[in-house]
C-alpha cells in the first residue's frame, strides 16, 4: 500500500490541454482576405516571417509580427465595396517556453 | 466568404538558418528541437465545394496557400501530408489518423493547417458541413495524443470566422500616407 502511495505522489500530471499555438487569419466574426493569384493574406504574411525571421526569433514573436503585416494591408479593388478593405489576424496560446524552430540546425551534425 | 484583393507578391527567399551561436544561447528556455525531421505537418485544404450540397464559392488562390505551406514546411524539415477537398467526415477521419501517427513519438513538434471557408470556431469540408475546431484541439490534447505530450503543437487557420467586412477605420493622424 506504501508503494501505491509512493507511486500516486510521483506521478506527474499534466492539464487536459496544453502546449498548443494557433494563428487566426482573422478575427471572429470577420471575413478573411484571400488574393486570388497570391493567396490568403494571412498565409502570405505567415510564409514570409518564417522564412526571413525563424532563424532568430520564437513562434509566438513571429506571429505578432505577421499582426503587424496583417494591420498594414488592405484590399486593393477599384471601383468594388472592398476596396481599401481591412483584416487583423489574431493568436492563442498554452505555449510554455519559446518555440524556436531553430531552422537547418541540427546540434548532433 | 472570403474575399481576394490587393495586389502584393509572395516572397519564395529561402528559409534563413540559424546560427550555432543562437541555439546555444536559447536553447534551455525553448522546446527542445532536434529531431530529424523537426515533425509531420498536415496541412488540409478545400478549395472546391460540392455544389450538390452547398453554395459555397470556389476559393481562388487557395492552391497557391497550399504550395506555399507545402514548400515552406518541407524547407523547416517537416514531412508534410497534404490533402485537398475533404468532406468534413473524411477531415476529421484525417485529423485522427495523423495525431495517432507513431513516428509523433520520436519528433519534437507537429504542425495543421486548415484553409477553407469557415464561421466562427468551425471550417467547411467540401459537403458544406463543419468541423468544429474545438474537436480538431481535442484530438491532439494530452489526453488523446499522449505521444505529443509536452511537444508544441501549431495550428494555423485559414478561414473566415463570420460574414462582416472590416471596411477599415480612419488613423487619427493618419492623413497622409507615406
Amino acid at each position: 500500500e506504501r508503494e501505491e502511495k509512493d507511486r500516486e505522489r510521483l506521478r506527474v500530471k499534466l492539464p487536459q490541454r496544453s502546449d498548443m499555438i494557433c494563428g487566426f487569419a482573422t478575427l471572429k466574426g470577420t471575413a478573411a482576405m484571400r488574393n486570388t493569384k497570391k493567396g490568403s493574406w494571412f498565409i502570405q504574411e505567415l510564409n514570409t516571417t518564417i522564412r526571413q525571421r525563424a532563424n532568430d526569433t520564437h513562434l509566438a514573436d513571429i506571429l505578432v509580427q505577421v499582426n503587424g503585416q496583417i494591420k498594414s494591408r488592405e484590399g486593393y479593388a477599384p471601383g468594388s465595396a472592398h476596396h481599401r478593405c481591412k483584416e487583423m489576424s489574431e493568436f492563442t496560446s498554452s505555449l510554455c517556453k519559446d518555440l524556436y524552430l531553430f531552422p537547418k540546425y541540427y546540434p548532433n551534425n | 466568404m472570403e474575399m481576394c484583393l490587393d495586389a502584393d507578391s509572395p516572397v519564395t527567399t529561402a528559409v534563413l538558418p540559424c546560427m550555432p551561436e543562437f541555439y546555444q544561447s536559447h536553447r534551455s528556455q525553448a522546446y527542445p528541437m532536434r529531431s530529424c525531421p523537426r515533425g509531420l505537418a498536415l496541412v488540409l485544404s478545400n478549395v472546391r465545394f460540392d455544389s450538390a450540397n452547398t453554395d459555397l464559392d470556389i476559393r481562388r488562390g487557395g492552391e497557391v496557400d497550399e504550395e506555399t505551406l507545402r514548400r515552406l514546411f518541407m524547407e523547416l524539415d517537416f514531412t508534410v501530408s497534404l490533402h485537398k477537398d475533404l468532406t468534413a467526415e473524411a477531415m476529421r477521419r484525417c485529423l485522427e489518423q495523423f495525431a495517432q501517427r507513431q513516428e509523433h513519438a520520436q519528433y519534437d513538434c507537429t504542425v495543421v493547417c486548415l484553409l477553407s471557408h469557415g464561421v466562427e470556431g468551425s471550417v467547411y469540408g467540401t459537403d458544406g458541413q463543419l468541423l468544429e475546431l474545438d474537436w480538431v484541439f481535442e484530438v491532439f490534447d494530452n489526453a488523446r495524443c499522449p505521444l505529443l505530450q509536452n511537444k508544441p503543437k501549431m495550428f494555423f487557420i485559414q478561414a473566415c470566422r463570420g460574414e462582416e467586412m472590416d471596411n477599415g477605420v480612419d488613423q487619427l493622424d493618419g492623413q497622409e500616407r507615406t
